[in-house]
This record gives C-alpha cells, structure tokens and sequence, in this order.
C-alpha cells in the first residue's frame, strides 16, 4: 500500500504511466477550468481572475510538467550510470502530479475571491467560518504538497536510477529551475 | 532443500575458495584451491535474476512483465547486479558505479 502510494512508479513507468498522468491532467485541468483555479508553477495552485481563456487551465499543468521533465532528464542524463529512457522520466513525472487532482478538489472549499486582495481581506472580516476553511485548507494542502514531492522524487530516482545525495540536491535544483522555469513562460503567455 | 552456497567467510568475511570436489557417482575426489567463479559469489536473488535474464533472450520488457516491474526498476536492478558482479571482480574498486559506460538495452 505504501509502495502503491508514494512509489507506484515501481510497477508502473513509460507509456503507460504517462497516459495515465496525461489523463488525471487533463480531469484536474477540467475542474480547476469550472472553479477557476490556476495550477500556476510546479506545485503551485491560485485563485485566478475570472475571464481567463479556457486553453490556459489546460496549457498551466502541461508546462509545469515539461519544466520540470527538462532538467531531470539532462540531470539523469549527466549523472546516472543507466541507460535512461525520456519516456520514463516523463511519464512517471507525469503520474507524480496525481495528487493535483485532490489538491484542486480540496481548494474547491474556498469561495472564488478573482484574485482580489482587498476583496479576500473584507470577506476574512466579515466572516469568521472563512478563516477556518482557510486553516482546514492549509491543514489539507501541506500534507498534499509533501506528498507530491515525494512522489516527484521517487519518480526521479526510479527513471534515472540515481540514490542518496547526488538524486537529492540534482532533484533540488531541477526544482528549483522548473519553479522559475514555469512561472517564467506562464507570465509570457499570460 | 539445496543449501546455500557460502561465499564468505563467516570469521573474517574474505571470500571463499573451494578446496575439495566430489563426484556423487563414483565418490572420487578432487582436492585443490580453486576460486569460485564471480556468478557463484553473488547472492542467490541474484543468480535467479541472471538466469530469468538469459532465459527471457536478454529482454529487460520481457522481464519486466514476468516480474510485474516497471522496466526502470528491473533495469535498475540489472544495473545493480552489474556493479556488484564488477566489485567481485575487482575488490579494489569498492564504492566505484562499476558500470563503465551507459549500456544500451
């Protein structure tokens, strides 16, 4: 269960995990569309303002995903001592972001504010059960968040058979560019 | 049951070599010092994977769907194997990949 969970990539890699992490995408990107909720970086999830086009929801976990299945490869490639597949490293990237889908579902508890500060802050005032679904929402989040990376990170060290603390700050960094990285083309596109 | 074949010494955990063999047919014997091959020195799990790897034509898929794994986990621990087996045969170089250069499977 546990491998299931945090390692699945173990019995699932390739075409097949990439079908079906391209397949949960495309769901998580069809419910962030209908709450208007922007997957806008690696592990990012906002508040958008309303009137944003519709291909953008679906474009968001496309570019966060390749942004990152860049420098894993290259790093992977650089590093390990396997002969590794890109159809690996993108499709179990792919079926990392899997627990967006939960992420999403579980901001859907936050009323829409279109991404206005002083909206939100007279909203938290006038209603007290708001600043209890956003502690409940964080309480949900980090859980979720930490177990995307982790998932992230198995992906990685499966695909490109690295371990210990070379896969670790390699992992780090890939990160770290995918993060700028994305946030960059979006607000190109955008 | 077969028991398993020792590699190591259990006092001081150097290999092992063999120093007596006999025939099960006529009980004559054989006495030498003889290494054991480097397959023979790998752990039993090992060997099986070896041998489902020859019996599977070197297919790593093919490998992959017999073991219900993911084909980087089964060429991972291929991988494995391979820098163990390269550590046997050259115990100077512990704590090396082993693995000279990207294969190509």
């Amino acid at each position: 269960m546990k491998t299931w969970l945090f390692n699945p990539f173990k019995f699932i890699a390739g075409t097949r995990a990439l079908l079906l992490g391209l397949g949960i995408m495309l769901i998580t990107a069809i419910i962030c569309m209908l709450t208007r909720w922007h997957l806008d970086g690696v592990i990012d999830i906002h508040q958008g303002k309303d009137g944003a086009p519709s291909y953008i929801y679906f474009i968001e976990p496309v570019i966060d995903w390749l942004c990152l299945v860049l420098p894993l490869y290259i790093f992977g490639q650089s590093f390990s001592i396997s002969s590794i597949r890109f159809i690996d490293v993108a499709g179990t990237s792919a079926l990392a972001r899997y627990p967006m889908l939960f992420a999403v579902l579980v901001s859907t508890l936050m009323p829409h504010h279109n991404n206005d500060t002083k909206d939100f802050l007279n909203s938290l005032l006038s209603d007290p059960n708001l600043i209890m679904k956003l502690v409940l929402l964080s309480l949900l989040l980090i859980p979720l968040t930490v177990w995307t990376v982790a998932l992230m990170y198995n992906a990685y060290s499966i695909s490109a058979n690295l371990k210990g603390p070379k896969a670790a700050w390699s992992f780090v960094a890939s990160f770290l560019i995918a993060e700028i990285l994305s946030k960059v083309i979006l607000w190109l596109i955008i | 049951m077969l028991n398993k074949l020792p590699h190591l010494c259990p006092s001081c955990s150097s290999p092992l070599n063999v120093k007596s063999l006999s025939c099960g047919n006529c009980q004559t014997e054989v006495t030498g010092a003889f290494e054991l091959p480097p397959l023979a020195r790998l752990e039993t799990a090992d060997r099986d994977f070896i041998v489902d790897f020859v019996k599977s034509s070197g297919s790593l898929k093919l490998m992959a769907e017999k073991m219900r794994l993911s084909y980087p986990t089964v060429r991972n621990m291929l991988d494995d194997i391979i820098s163990r087996l390269n550590e046997l045969e050259n115990p100077s170089q512990n704590g090396s990949s082993g693995l000279d250069s990207k294969k190509s499977k």
